[in-house]
């Protein structure tokens, strides 16, 4: 009912519904009697297709904001809509897909079954999974590897796949925890650059939590900078760096410099 | 686990090249080992004289199982009957009894205590009330395996179903999975490498639970056997019946051993890695 209603106020209203909207969100956690409050008047706007960046200090809340995205969580008070839907009704229509820190590939599956999982929970067959799942591993550039289980793979490679079953249904949206934190310096590079490739090909909003300046400023058209005690969004820096970025010419380039440091500025600023 | 992961973008090979030679020797040495005491105890108990009533030379009890294999192949397969029937009501009874836990906290905290009581009875203490209730025949021998196997089940499969990954869960929730694509695809296969652990226990007591049962009232199999033989004298015998009964205690264990490894492949690896 809900899912229906929203559907055709938002093709009554607007063309194009933001990707997500977050308004003034606020989250307080009770604990032993002590209200800690994790998030104070957050408002943030992704635009369809949008890539923006979620910075700042360990502790401020930029999962949290996420996952309340995500519908994991709810938040104490505020609104949230998901191109235009709110959370749950996003969730439950498959709008997003959230990729974790942590590939979180199923064990007992090998990589063929990993990322056709989402497919295979919405009731699609295994014969019109297969061409698709194929298309996404050469995407990855993981053709090849289907038959292998997750512990036979290395880190750069699962997290490629985590990325792949992201993509199955073509989201209109990707939450990115913190993806490439567990990888090392030149894998995570690596996969910067595959990440844009890949977005390049998809029409996908995202929302990308990270605690690196210059992954923020190589990936995001927007960087939003938080700040901790209570958690909020202190600035948000626009990164006016041209598209298709090669990150081998960009990252030594004086403009990249300048918005890291921007950035910088906006995390250290009390 | 994942973070200590191998970063570079190698898949990660399986060492190869043991030699033939090698793994033949590995399968052997348990076997040679075994070999080895047998041949000793026969050269000691020949040397010291040891009567056969005291302790029976190898030899004597393998000449023993040889003439009475008839005999006690009649008695094992009455003795496998029963134990594997405990086996499956025991396991399965387990098994269902955690999956109901799993969902009703309420029920768990209100049961789990019963079946902490029954369980902390001795199960011989329990088989002659069994024998009263249901009389000489199968059902108590049946009821004491399965009573003897159900609770380490029940207490593994509900650790198991319960100690699920949550970023497992988390992503189950964010493809909007349903409950019961939560379990089968989830829950049931984490739970498997905790089941097969139980169901090890499991293979050794249902046994047991036979056996007792047989002890304590019965015409035939095994523990009648054994029984038997002690009350009219004939050593070798029971040493022959004690070493049946050994050998599907170690069949029973490796056909679960065998039916994890094709079930469960995933463990093994993961438990070499770890």
């Amino acid at each position: 009912m809900t899912v229906s209603l929203a559907k055709s106020v938002e093709a009554g209203t607007r063309a194009l519904p933001a990707a997500v909207e977050v308004g003034g969100v606020h989250m307080t956690y009770r604990t032993g009697g002590k209200v800690l409050e994790a998030l104070s008047d957050v408002s943030l706007t992704v635009a369809p297709g949008e890539f923006v960046a979620l910075i700042g200090p360990s502790g401020c809340g930029k999962s949290t904001i996420l996952r309340l995205v995500a519908d994991i969580l709810k938040p104490s008070r505020g609104v949230i809509k998901v191109g235009g839907l709110d959370p749950q009704a996003a969730r439950l229509d498959r709008r997003y897909s959230f990729v974790f820190q942590e590939p979180v590939l199923l064990p007992w599956r090998n990589l063929r079954d990993n990322i056709g999982l989402p497919l295979e929970l919405a009731g699609v067959a295994p014969q019109a999974r297969a061409p698709k799942v194929q298309a996404l591993l050469e995407m990855v550039q993981l053709s090849g590897f289907d038959d292998r289980m997750p512990n036979e793979l290395s880190g750069g490679m699962r997290m490629r796949a985590s990325l792949a079953r992201a993509l199955t249904q073509n989201p209109p949206l990707l939450l990115m925890d913190e993806p490439f934190g567990a990888l090392d310096e030149i894998t995570r590079a690596q996969m910067n650059r595959e990440l844009l490739r890949v977005w390049d090909e998809t029409s996908a909003a995202v929302l990308f939590v990270t605690h690196s300046i210059e992954e923020a400023v190589f990936l995001a058209d927007r960087v939003a900078v938080m700040s901790a005690r209570p958690g909020r969004i202190s600035h948000i820096v626009p990164v006016d760096l041209p598209r298709p970025r090669s990150y081998d010419d960009l990252v030594e380039s004086s403009a990249f410099e300048q918005c890291c440091r921007i950035v910088r500025r906006a995390l250290h600023a009390r | 686990m994942l973070a200590n992961a191998p970063a570079s973008d190698l898949p990660v090979e399986a060492p190869q090249g043991a030699s033939l030679l090698r793994r033949l020797w590995d399968r052997l040495i348990p076997f040679t080992a075994t070999l080895g005491i047998l041949v000793s105890i026969e050269v000691f108990l020949r040397l010291a004289d040891v009567p056969s009533y005291v302790l029976p030379r190898p030899t004597l009890i393998l000449q023993t199982l040889w003439s009475n294999a008839g005999l006690l192949l009649r008695h094992t397969g009455i003795t496998v009957l029963e134990a594997s029937l405990g086996f499956f009501v025991g396991n399965a009874v387990g098994v269902l009894l955690a999956i109901v836990f799993l969902y009703s906290r309420s029920l768990e905290r209100s049961l789990f205590p019963v079946a902490q009581t029954i369980r902390s009875i001795p199960v011989v203490a329990l088989a002659p009330l069994f024998l009263l209730w249901f009389g000489n025949g199968l059902s108590p021998k049946v009821i004491t395996a399965a009573l003897i196997c159900f609770f380490p089940t029940l207490v593994n499969t509900f650790r198991g179903l319960a100690s699920v990954d949550r970023l497992n869960l988390e992503l189950m929730h964010t493809l909007a999975a349903s409950p019961s694509q939560v379990f089968w695809k989830v829950r049931w296969p984490a739970a498997l490498p905790h089941i097969f652990t139980a169901l090890k226990i499991a293979s050794a007591s249902a046994i047991i639970g036979a056996l007792i049962a047989e002890w304590v009232g019965s015409d035939k199999g095994l523990g009648y056997l054994v029984v038997t033989s002690t009350y009219e004298y004939r050593v070798e015998l029971l040493w022959a019946t004690i070493c049946v009964t050994s050998i599907i205690a170690v069949i029973s264990f490796e056909l679960i051993a065998w039916a994890e490894r094709r079930l469960v492949p995933w463990h093994d690896e993961t438990a070499a890695t770890d």
